[in-house]
């Protein structure tokens, strides 16, 4: 900047005027109209909330039978908790346990229907409780479990989280979060087009963690750098 | 249709509130539908979000009414609530804390309506949790004690006795490498910083001194003032621990050398914390660490070092941090310290972003004063070569000529679109060169341009995307 487009353009600047008198104690997203980065960590509630669960009539369905078990399967980042959650909010009188990697297990509930997070880390004990009682069970799970469920005379129904997602559907898992994170109602949102989620499942496959991950950094980047948003990919 | 709405009207919502102090407002309440509220929720709370979980906390929580509510009324509902006094609001990389007002209504059978207003807040005081710490030998203690307590550990285990052994060779070998080689050379070493708990703003001493055992050769002696946001997502298998660097300044206090035997090697350096310094923090899941790192570099042998942990306590001026509050946030992305002008380079470093939208509001303020085409073209003259960042929404693509008169031709092809700056309330004709991706329509796109043209008529901004 020349002094010449100094004089021109802001004629009052002078270096002794201080650095802070455009600044506010503002949130660095509410230029976005958002409250916070829309790609960061949810809490549990708000992640079942808003899963994008497309078949959840099918699987509740699937869940009337009394010896019916669900299990989402696949590695992480695709979204097993997601759908557990999802379904915990439509069957309010089930309970969840979520298995650690480490320390004691906790003890499996015996009401049904349950909801088994990390269910491959159950010791044997879990395993029998498991089959041992009537009632729908569903688990998110690494491992497979239908020989064993069907040995106990469950009927098994299995889905894999990492079939691939359609980028219609990126977007909407995408775009739900960045409404979840809206401001004011009255402006606009930076949302997601389905160009830019196909180009996304291109380069990440279906592992949405994988890609909410890339774009909390990106987004960052565009709120601290002033860095292009969309993000060029 | 929802049963009914809340909104929530602050008193002063820009003001920056101390932690511990009050808030005010008004809940109010626009009821569609006879309902039997169980309970009017209102509190002050605060949570982190970003890329850690989540911590909250609850500053006072009051209910402000049970009963009935009728189709059509508006209620309102007057509070005043104490706001948590810890952590401060924080606006950073990995981590952000922010304080809202929620207000719920617990209705019977229905989803309860929730709103919250998000508030500034700086603390006062510090929690006695955090406390500075010193490290000796980058950990080497810890590493030891580590090591014994898996040895104790397997010892209950006969099956693994065989272990022990190993196990103990490696403990001696971290002592032997860590602690006792490079004491060999740089003999025994004092090194301090005081104050270890310190306001933003406020300035540290540091000493380090030594007295060579032998004549030994240095790559350099020096210290490490850093600043370092770290959080963890998930939990189990899937726990991530994620770090980012906020300040890292090494001072060199000696260069590469020979450092004579038995010649006292002493130092005594000051070093200012910016003023709009990220504090200390730490929550369950998400922390802020200061730290001074000294090191003592010798080539091809084991180096000295020590970590002292300070605390660095918010700014307690609220004028200060109203006038200055973005550079705390620009502080937090990437500010470079520097002993003694620390606070200078931290503030010219950022005040290029602030500036960049200071700038572009002025220029935009030129060309709307501009009252003929000559003071126009002057302007538009002079900042023919520079480039803005904006944020646009974008609207549909249009042909040139309905955006109004303009003598600016594009050397190249491309296309126009029609976009809007909500921030500034800004009809902007965005041309975009072929060579680039064309924004969505209905989309948010932020980028580089540069400006082209004015009109007076249709006060209208005509902008070339540059990326």
């Amino acid at each position: 900047m020349t002094d010449d487009l100094r004089r021109i353009i802001r004629p009052q600047y002078s270096p002794e005027c201080p650095a802070g008198m455009w600044m506010s104690f503002e949130s660095p997203f509410a230029s976005w109209n958002l409250r916070r980065n829309p790609f960061g960590e949810l809490s549990r509630e708000e992640r079942g909330e808003l899963a994008v669960v497309e078949r959840i009539e099918d699987w509740l369905k699937v869940l009337e039978g009394s010896m019916s078990a669900l299990q989402f399967v696949g590695d992480c980042g695709f979204g097993k908790t997601t759908h557990l959650l999802a379904l915990l909010r439509h069957l309010p009188a089930a309970s969840y346990v979520y298995y650690p990697e480490a320390g004691t297990p906790p003890p499996l509930p015996r009401a049904r229907p349950v909801l088994i997070d990390e269910a491959q880390r159950m010791g044997r004990r879990q395993e029998i409780q498991l089959i041992r009682h009537a009632g729908p069970v569903v688990l998110g799970t690494h491992v497979d479990f239908t020989s064993r469920l069907q040995r106990a005379g469950f009927e098994v129904t299995t889905v894999n989280v990492e079939s691939p997602k359609t980028s219609e559907t990126l977007t909407r898992i995408l775009n739900r979060r960045i409404e979840a994170s809206r401001l004011s109602d009255d402006q606009s949102l930076p949302l997601i087009a389905p160009a830019l989620a196909a180009k996304l499942l291109q380069r990440f496959g279906s592992n949405v963690r994988n890609i909410e991950h890339f774009l909390y950094d990106c987004f960052q980047r565009s709120v601290a750098e002033h860095a292009p948003w969309p993000p060029a990919i | 249709m929802a049963t009914c709405n809340l909104k929530i009207d602050l008193d002063e919502p820009k003001q920056i509130r101390l932690g511990g102090e009050t808030i005010t407002g008004t809940v109010i309440v626009d009821c569609q539908q006879d309902t039997n509220c169980k309970g009017l929720e209102i509190s002050t709370a605060w949570s982190t979000h970003g890329r850690g979980n989540l911590d909250h906390g609850l500053g006072e929580l009051v209910v402000a009414y049970q009963g009935a509510w009728h189709a059509g009324q508006e209620y309102r509902y007057p509070f005043k609530l104490k706001v948590a006094p810890w952590p401060p609001t924080y606006y950073g990389t990995y981590i952000n804390v922010s304080h809202c007002v929620v207000a719920r209504a617990k209705l019977a059978w229905k989803t309860d309506p929730r709103v919250e207003k998000e508030f500034p807040v700086m603390a006062t005081t510090t929690p006695d949790d955090l406390q500075p710490v010193r490290q000796p030998k980058a950990g080497g203690a810890k590493v030891i004690i580590y090591v014994l307590l898996a040895i104790f550990g397997l010892a209950f285990g006969l099956a693994f006795i065989w272990l022990i052994p190993f196990l103990l060779i490696i403990a001696g070998l971290v002592w032997f490498f860590k602690f006792f080689l490079p004491k060999q050379l740089t003999g025994s070493v004092k090194c301090d910083v005081e104050p270890k708990r310190l306001q933003a703003g406020e300035k540290l001493k540091a000493h380090l001194s030594f007295t060579p055992k032998r004549s030994v050769k240095v790559n350099g002696v020096s210290y490490t003032v850093s600043c370092v946001e770290k959080c963890v997502s998930g939990s189990g298998s899937n726990r991530t621990t994620h770090t980012h660097e906020l300040l890292k300044q090494t001072e060199a206090l000696i260069g590469e050398g020979l450092l004579p035997a038995g010649q006292l090697q002493s130092f005594d350096v000051a070093f200012q914390i910016p003023r709009h310094a990220a504090p200390s923090m730490k929550l369950s899941d998400n922390e802020i660490t200061w730290s001074v790192v000294f090191r003592i570099d010798i080539p091809r042998w084991p180096d000295w070092t020590e970590t002292i942990t300070l605390v660095v306590t918010p700014t307690a001026d609220r004028h200060g941090v109203e006038r200055h509050g973005a550079d705390r946030h620009g502080a937090a992305i990437g500010g470079k310290v520097a002993p003694d002008n620390s606070m200078e380079t931290v503030s010219s470093d950022l005040q290029t972003r602030s500036d960049e939208d200071e700038w572009f509001d002025q220029v935009l303020k030129q060309l709307e004063d501009s009252r003929d085409r000559e003071r126009l073209q002057l302007v538009l003259g002079a900042i023919r070569e520079h480039e803005f960042t904006l944020s646009l929404s974008i609207g549909e693509e249009m042909d040139r000529e309905e955006f109004g008169e303009s003598t600016y031709r594009p050397d190249v092809h491309g296309r126009w679109l029609s976009a809007y700056d909500e921030r500034r309330d800004l009809d902007v004709a965005l041309f975009v060169p072929d060579a680039l991706e064309l924004p969505q329509p209905e989309s948010v796109w932020r980028g580089r341009i540069g400006i082209v043209d004015y009109s007076e008529d249709e006060l209208t901004l005509f902008a070339k995307m540059l990326g």
